[in-house]
């Protein structure tokens, strides 16, 4: 379980400003075409599939199912030595995008591929905060 | 349109010593490799007009040239993603285009690779993943391989037979890292876990070494000092939502989109198919890639790499389709693939450390789950 920082901190740049922006007050944007629709993720300047480069910000429900998923042993870096083990998620949202986080209330070892999750966030630096997931079943 | 590539062919390769230690700098490996590459080959190095070489690699065609005392190289180019096959393939265009005429592509890698991240900071990409723990390739992997374990049902022990024979293979390689240490499958699933599903024999070791090929037109190459080896083709290609490894936004993650591409093309422009390889190489950085370079190449059927590799007989020496016979680099070297190259180089001459009896054709697969490259080599 983790709704720890694992890692450096995100720092925006200038195409997923607004992801960042929005984690920071609590709220999940995703960026959609205006043209067609389509969500973009992660975010860039053109959407691959009608090549608009008129794009919009969207809150997403913030609910989506567990993709696929990692638990990890090794700590990679000394910083992680008594993190692991941690999981870490891969998260298919509802609207699509999918999105690489942690669950912050199912332990390691009940994480599975279908299980219904729902974003909330964690302020990991003045700030700065991380989308997690929680258990949505 | 002609296959312009088919007009070359590697006519000598080198590669140092492989082990698991840093006892030297990148660029005195790539000199001693690309120095043996141009001897075998029968050249002087003063013949070598160009040089190629991986964005990977921090060894740079100045450095390389400085050793040399090279002043008129009139071709260079790096290549992109870990792709030696792109390496050694964009040699041969400059061969084939007549803008170099014996052109050297190499790969160094120093077994000094620091202590991990340290950046307290990351933006763009990594942004996404880092901050959560994702921070090194088993974990970009991992991820792919438990959603593959998921959809077809696979056992993990599965991915323990693809490194037991790399490993079988490398133990019987004197150049290999790991000659003379073969594991088991009860070895392999007594590793500690690095990242589920993937334990420390699914993850490449680091290694020191480096590895060189020369490539000349077919016509050069005749007089020369060892039959040469042909580039029968040469493919390049990239999938949809590509990042380095993660690729999680694909509408499928666990097939390797480009290799399905590539396959395509390559099959087509060499009117080969799997059943006419008899040397097959595959990127082992992790071993769940090698089921789906497996699958994606044909040689088995979509979610039936698993089955396929049961018992590691299939893709060992003597099997239905030898696999990365002088170890890859999970038994051999971590030389990003331009030490297999070496090694069907010398299968196809018929002097490889482990070789297939009468190797005619052998296929090459560099960088996975990235924009990615193969070759098609055979004998002239």
């Amino acid at each position: 379980m983790s709704g720890d920082l694992l890692g450096p901190i995100p720092v925006a740049d200038f195409d997923d400003r607004e992801y960042w922006a929005g984690c920071a007050r609590g709220e999940l944007m995703l960026q959609r075409c205006v043209d067609c629709l389509a969500f973009l993720h992660p975010p860039r300047p053109m959407c691959p599939k009608c090549r608009s480069m008129r794009a919009e910000w969207v809150a997403s429900k913030g609910t989506g199912e567990v993709h696929s998923y990692t638990v990890v042993h090794h700590p990679s870096a000394p910083a992680l030595r008594e993190a692991v083990p941690y999981g870490i998620v891969l998260v298919e949202m509802d609207e699509g995008p999918r999105i690489i986080s942690n669950m912050v209330d199912v332990p390691p070892e009940e994480l599975r591929i279908g299980m219904r999750v729902r974003v909330t966030f964690r302020e990991v630096a003045p700030g700065v905060s991380l989308p997690k997931f929680e258990r949505a079943e | 349109m002609d296959n312009l590539i088919a007009n070359t062919a590697i006519v000598g390769v080198g590669s140092t010593s492989f082990t698991h230690q840093a006892t030297r700098g990148r660029l005195a490996l790539a000199v001693e490799a690309i120095a043996k590459a141009i001897d075998d080959a029968g050249l002087q190095p003063d013949d070598i007009d160009g040089l190629t070489s991986h964005v990977f690699d921090p060894t740079t065609e100045r450095e390389v040239l400085n050793c040399f005392g090279w002043r008129n190289l009139r071709y260079f180019a790096e290549t992109a993603y870990g792709n030696s096959a792109a390496t050694v393939g964009v040699a041969a265009m400059g061969v084939a285009t007549g803008q170099a005429r014996y052109a050297v592509a190499f790969r160094s890698i120093s077994g000094r690779y620091g202590d991990g991240p340290r950046a307290e900071q990351v933006r763009g990409e990594y942004a996404f993943y880092a901050p959560f723990g994702m921070r090194v390739p088993a974990h970009w992997i991992a991820v792919i391989a438990q959603r593959y374990l998921h959809v077809y049902g696979a056992d993990p022990r599965a991915f323990g037979w693809v490194s037991v024979v790399c490993r079988k293979h490398g133990a019987t390689n004197p150049g290999a890292a790991n000659y003379g240490r073969p594991i088991t499958l009860e070895d392999h699933q007594a590793s500690r876990m690095i990242a589920d599903p993937l334990r420390l024999f699914d993850c490449t070791p680091n290694t020191e070494g480096a590895s060189a090929v020369v490539v000349a037109s077919r016509e050069d190459a005749r007089d020369l000092r060892h039959p040469p080896v042909r580039i029968l083709g040469f493919a390049q290609g990239s999938g949809a939502e590509t990042e380095n490894n993660t690729n999680y936004n694909r509408p499928d993650i666990i097939s390797i989109e480009e290799t399905h591409f590539m396959r395509q093309e390559m099959y087509e422009k060499t009117g080969l198919g799997p059943k006419d390889v008899d040397v097959l190489q595959i990127y082992d950085h992790f071993t769940p890639l090698v089921l789906m370079g497996l699958e994606g190449w044909g040689f088995c059927g979509i979610g039936e790499g698993a089955a396929f590799v049961e018992g590691g007989e299939r893709i060992s020496i003597g099997g239905e389709i030898p696999l990365n016979t002088s170890g890859g680099h999970l038994g051999e070297a971590y030389v990003q693939t331009m030490n297999h190259i070496v090694d069907s180089v010398r299968q196809l001459r018929g002097t490889a450390p482990n070789q297939v009896p009468n190797a005619e054709v052998s296929l090459v697969v560099s960088g996975v789950n990235l924009p990615g490259s193969a070759l098609m080599l055979g004998r002239e």
